[in-house]
């Protein structure tokens, strides 16, 4: 299996990783609400369950958008640049981009090593926060790799 | 210099204003001497809005006694906004982003267990003084080593005031008048409490509790009367039950900390002046600002038509059994973390009883 391939195989298992968990968010909300407003008794700590669904919907898009080249991109430069300058310049900012999700993903990885030292926990639920900070840590590692992996790959078509 | 280059030197300065709060003492300038710039300012992250009387009545007046009892060399101030949010006060000062910051150990569930010993509402007084005082004790007699404020000086330990009953439509007089009620808690523990009391705890923020009870969303609130008057919720709550014999369904903690690095540089006997003035005396202090801000807001809430329930005696005896788990599960968490538990907590006990009997508070309620 090419590199090419096994990128496309991981984008979709994280696109399913994802969807699970953004259906398990509104699952959450929709008996909260139900169950507070109908049957007068709503999932205890309802609130902090979605907000953990959140980060976890959001970290886990993030390898899945980088190895599509999914995220924003605004290309003021691009028109106005030859070709060959037009290569360079994404090359280079993908390169920055790599770079920050690995700092945000270090940073993360400490910030995980803090919460865990420090004990804290979501309430009621007791779920520790450290393991969000690895989670999210981890992910943004996954995808300072990913982004890092594109830099060798040729350009996407267009609509790719 | 050009206008740019006056910009960045501006910006610079105003940039290292900010970051050397606490800086060394000059050489040139030793401790004791008189001056336009104190040593050290000290730069605490803003902890309740200026209007609220935590911060005209125990911080500010607090900064100032730092100031009078150092001469000047080492001043506090106050940041003009909170610079993170609320959660995030003791890793502020933990890593040094401002010097000094307080808050409540319940915003953060898990990390503050020991320093909750004061939770139960069974202390055998509701007098924030003596529970603040004796906290304070324990705190430094056995619970400072376990190292739950770790990385920073531990300035001030305290009570709030008691965490009471409240609700809209429902006077609560037995403990079936409870059931199904969904409650605003004001912790992770008072939730638990809630629970085990059949009623729904709800963990909701301070605006969200405003717009639940006006949206008829929460059928009752267990929070302080001070809270409950400052946050304007007595329009829409009619009844107060006072559970536990008066005492409430739990206590709020307070902590102010320094930033270990940030204290170090004070100079030795500026930082015994700054401790004398803080620890057991600014507990002290913010305690008996709460006795009197809690008494005021008790009045305006009566004058507000507020209806006080008594409960039965068979929903006090239920909401004992409800109540035993807040020791259970601290001894057994003391007992983890090393210490012996069950001693500590009864010496905690002895300490409430004797401050609160050698100020004539036993069963202040």
């Amino acid at each position: 299996m090419g590199l090419e391939q096994l990128i496309r195989k991981a984008s979709s298992g994280f696109a399913w990783v994802a969807g699970t968990a953004l259906l398990a968010m509104v699952l959450v909300t929709a008996v909260d609400v139900f169950g507070r407003y109908v049957l007068g008794n709503p999932i205890t700590s309802g609130h902090a369950l979605v907000q953990a669904l959140v980060f976890v919907v959001v970290f886990l898009g993030l390898p899945l958008l980088s190895s599509m080249r999914g995220y924003m991109q605004v290309e003021l430069l691009k028109a106005a640049l030859p070709p060959a300058l037009a290569r360079v310049r994404e090359r280079l900012t993908e390169s920055v981009a790599a770079a920050c999700l690995a700092a945000f993903g270090l940073q993360f990885l400490w910030q995980g090593r803090y919460y865990s030292y420090r004990g804290e926990f979501i309430e009621m639920l007791e779920i520790p926060l450290a393991w969000f900070a690895y989670l999210g840590g981890a992910l943004c590692l996954l995808a300072a790799l990913l982004t890092g992996v594109r830099l060798f790959l040729p350009p996407p078509e267009r609509g790719d | 210099m050009r206008p740019l280059a006056v910009k960045v030197a501006v910006l610079l300065h105003l940039a290292a204003g900010l970051t050397s709060a606490g800086a060394p003492t000059p050489a040139d300038r030793p401790p004791g001497s008189r001056d336009s710039e104190p040593d050290h300012v000290l730069l605490i992250n803003q902890v309740a809005p200026r209007s609220h009387f935590y911060h005209s009545e125990v911080l500010e007046p607090w900064a100032k006694d730092v100031a009078r009892v150092t001469g000047e060399r080492v001043q506090v101030r106050f940041s003009t906004a909170p610079l993170g949010s609320y959660r995030r006060n003791f890793d502020m000062a933990w890593s040094g982003l401002v010097d000094l910051a307080g808050g409540n150990q319940s915003s953060n569930p898990g990390r503050f267990q020991l320093t909750m010993i004061n939770e139960s509402p069974y202390l055998g007084t509701s007098d924030p003084e003596s529970i603040s005082v004796a906290l304070w004790r324990t705190h430094v007699r056995y619970l400072a080593p376990v190292g739950e404020f770790a990385g920073t000086t531990v300035l001030a330990l305290h009570v709030s005031s008691l965490q009471q009953l409240y609700t809209t439509e429902k006077p609560v007089r037995e403990m079936d008048d409870l059931a199904g009620l969904k409650i605003a808690a004001p912790s992770e523990l008072g939730a638990r409490l809630i629970e085990r009391l059949g009623a729904i705890p709800v963990l909701l923020t301070a605006p969200e509790i405003h717009d639940g009870l006006s949206r008829g969303i929460i059928d009752g609130v267990s929070m302080g009367p001070t809270g409950t008057s400052r946050l304007h919720l007595h329009p829409f709550l009619k009844y107060e039950t006072p559970v536990a014999e008066g005492a409430g369904l739990s206590w709020g903690g307070f902590y102010l900390v320094a930033n270990n690095a940030s204290w170090q540089r004070i100079d030795a006997a500026d930082r015994r002046r700054i401790l004398d003035i803080s620890g057991e005396a600014l507990v002290r202090r913010a305690a008996r600002v709460f006795i009197e801000r809690t008494r005021d807001a008790d009045l305006e809430l009566e004058r507000a038509g507020m209806v006080r329930v008594t409960p039965s005696e068979d929903f006090e005896r239920r909401f004992r059994a409800a109540a035993a788990f807040i020791d259970e599960r601290w001894v057994e968490r003391a007992n983890a973390s090393g210490i012996d538990g069950t001693a500590v907590l009864a010496w905690f006990r002895e300490a409430v009883r004797r401050e609160a009997a050698r100020l004539g508070r036993l069963k202040a309620h």
